[in-house]
């Protein structure tokens, strides 16, 4: 069913990634591959939790699921701290720091929204979202912030997917950065629709005057999210901007082409034929 | 009508008995939308385009399409068209008008595709700036199709100009009383695919790989079978959305169809306009699905039956030889790869004419930029 190639260039378990999670499995699969990914390459890998039993806990997830965490404690590459350690006054450059200290070349940290919701005020996430975005682009850090789905909508979607814009993750759809801008992958429909929505608004806030959408390794698009598209870009096309999508595959072009999408004003189709 | 010029009648039919009926109409008419600063677009028998833009002096503004290329399919004939009119507007011109010939062809089941586009016609066309002339020689005509003819346009143009027709009849009329193409009974084989009770919809992905799955095919036939897989997954996504639950799909693969029906077991749709209005003319989104569907597949059936709301898709497919010649799926042939770069060249074209130069693209602020 998922059409994601997670081997693919771009969606490695690195930079600073929104992992959108519709169920536990989900939410257990991806953070133990994000993990598994950062203890291979030698990174210190700093978690967070609220955890009212260890047998739910970090440790024992990992464990279950074969990754030797012992070894990983014990040489300090793997840490779990509390809430307000994790999220201290002054940011978490500090905690950064003390890992780079340690020796290790580079950090990563992770956390759900909800166990920062539990020592940050809602309206302090979203700017620490913006701290841990500056220091993974100075830095040499990764962030994975663990977000469930079905409470993610609205305007705290659209400041999640802000943030996150080139490291959205969710079961079907992905994005990652492109050589040219925002590389889109998998598949959109309805049960997507909104975060594909997000995206693309998130993109042309931030584009100055063309917003490059690589769509090479998007294998669907339906019908009401070609009418997303629209919306999304509309102000941003009103105000002069172009919209580049490139090398749509075949069946995604006539789709759009069918819903007369590159004949909307600023909307220009690449397809390569 | 009132209109001298024309420019206000959106579709009529001219019907000649000879060539100089037609070109003392035609000529006018198209003259004056010239003079008026509108295009032109010819979509004849080669011999009449020629004629005509012969009389019209080559004019810059004229378009001359082939006939059969538009012809193909009452839906696609209106794709092309309604692009046509875009890009003409798009290019300068205050509106379009065009002449075209529709094929006649006197077997009932070959006008029944072409009396139904002549219907839609007036509601697909409606919210664009176009005047349109269907040009039909009387000798060629059948009386059931002469008498189609005239119940699908609201006004004729002869060489006194444009006058009502008082014969029109309202297209969702009309629809309802075309009778679709019969389809190969398949419905009493065993289906390829049986979905009997699907529960929601977050299946719809799964779903989509089993008939991606199913529908996988030879490569000269691939373009019809995604085409077909996304006009199936738009009636699913209906059938979930309006519809109700349990939604049970079934699949047939011949090697001269596809053919896919979609249960429900909701009151389902009784508007025979259904898919044929732009979703640009309603509401946000409204129709988007059903308008794909139309042109996706060759036959959409909808119907209440005792067990739910059934959508009856069917696509035909050509023999080898003749999807070949045509170039159906021609693109599939060459790595995916190589044209994504040939796109991406393109694109990088169109961003230096957007005077970009080497600058970021996306943002300026190095999370997603050219270095």
């Amino acid at each position: 069913m998922v059409v994601i190639d997670r081997r693919a260039p771009g969606l490695e378990w690195d930079g600073h990634l929104l992992l959108l999670h519709r169920t536990e499995d989900e939410r257990l699969d991806g953070l133990t591959a994000w993990v598994r990914r950062g203890l291979d390459l030698g990174e210190k890998v700093i978690y967070t939790e609220v955890r009212h039993q260890p047998e739910n806990g970090l440790l024992a997830v990992l464990t279950a699921r074969g990754v030797d965490v012992a070894e990983a404690v014990c040489s300090g590459a793997l840490v779990v701290l509390p809430p307000r350690e994790f999220y201290p006054r002054e940011g978490q450059q500090g905690v950064a720091e003390r890992a780079f200290a340690e020796g290790f070349a580079a950090v990563r940290i992770s956390a759900e929204a909800t166990t920062a919701l539990s020592t940050l005020p809602p309206a302090e996430v979203h700017g620490v979202e913006q701290q841990i975005d500056e220091l993974v682009r100075t830095q040499p850090m990764h962030a994975m912030c663990q977000y469930e789905e079905a409470t993610t909508t609205g305007p705290w979607l659209e400041d999640a997917v802000s943030v996150h814009l080139t490291g959205v993750r969710q079961t079907t759809f992905a994005t990652s950065q492109a050589l040219d801008g925002l590389a889109l992958h998998g598949e959109v429909d309805t049960t997507n629709t909104d975060v594909f929505a997000a995206v693309m608004i998130a993109a042309s806030r931030r584009a100055p005057r063309v917003l490059w959408v690589d769509l090479a390794e998007l294998a669907y698009l339906d019908a009401g999210s070609c009418w997303r598209l629209d919306d999304a870009t509309r102000p941003f096309r009103a105000a002069g901007g172009n919209v580049l999508l490139v090398a749509p595959q075949p069946s995604v072009e006539r789709t759009m082409r069918m819903l007369e999408v590159d004949e909307l004003p600023g909307m220009h189709v690449l397809g390569g034929s | 009508m009132t209109s001298v010029s024309g420019r206000n009648v959106r579709h009529a039919v001219l019907l000649y008995g000879s060539l100089e009926e037609l070109l003392a109409a035609a000529v006018p008419f198209l003259a004056a939308g010239l003079g008026d600063g509108d295009a032109v677009v010819l979509a004849c028998r080669p011999e009449h385009t020629a004629l005509l833009a012969d009389a019209l002096g080559h004019d810059d503004r004229i378009l001359a399409l082939d006939r059969e290329g538009v012809y193909t399919r009452s839906t696609k004939a209106v794709a092309t068209y309604r692009r046509v009119v875009h890009r003409g507007v798009a290019a300068g011109a205050l509106a379009v008008r065009l002449i075209g010939e529709v094929p006649v062809d006197p077997r009932p089941q070959g006008w029944a595709d072409w009396h139904r586009y002549e219907a839609i016609f007036n509601v697909a066309l409606a919210s664009l700036p176009v005047a349109s002339v269907c040009a039909y020689d009387l000798r060629e005509l059948t009386e059931p199709i002469g008498d189609g003819v005239e119940q699908t346009h609201p006004a004729l143009l002869t060489p006194a100009g444009h006058r009502p027709n008082d014969r029109f009849v309202e297209p969702s009329i009309v629809l309802r009383r075309i009778t679709a193409t019969p389809a190969d009974p398949v419905d009493d084989t065993p289906p390829t695919l049986s979905a009997p009770d699907l529960g929601d919809v977050t299946r719809l992905p799964e779903l989509r790989a089993q008939l991606r799955a199913t529908l996988a095919g030879a490569w000269w036939q691939e373009q019809l079978r995604s085409d077909f897989a996304a006009a199936v997954c738009e009636v699913l996504l209906n059938a979930y959305r309006h519809g109700r639950p349990p939604v049970a799909v079934r699949l047939w693969v011949t090697p001269a169809q596809l053919v896919c029906t979609v249960t429900d077991h909701g009151d389902g749709f009784d508007d025979p306009l259904a898919g044929y209005v732009p979703p640009h003319n309603g509401p946000r989104a409204a129709g988007a699905g059903l308008w794909l569907v139309r042109q996706a597949c060759d036959i959409l059936e909808a119907a209440r039956t005792p067990t739910g709301f059934t959508v009856r898709l069917t696509t035909f497919l050509p023999a080898s030889d003749a999807a070949r010649s045509t170039g159906s799926g021609t693109a599939d042939a060459e790595p995916t790869s190589v044209r994504a770069e040939r796109a991406r060249v393109s694109a990088k074209e169109l961003a230096r004419r957007f005077s970009l130069g080497a600058s970021g693209l996306i943002g300026d602020d190095g999370a997603a930029s050219r270095g």
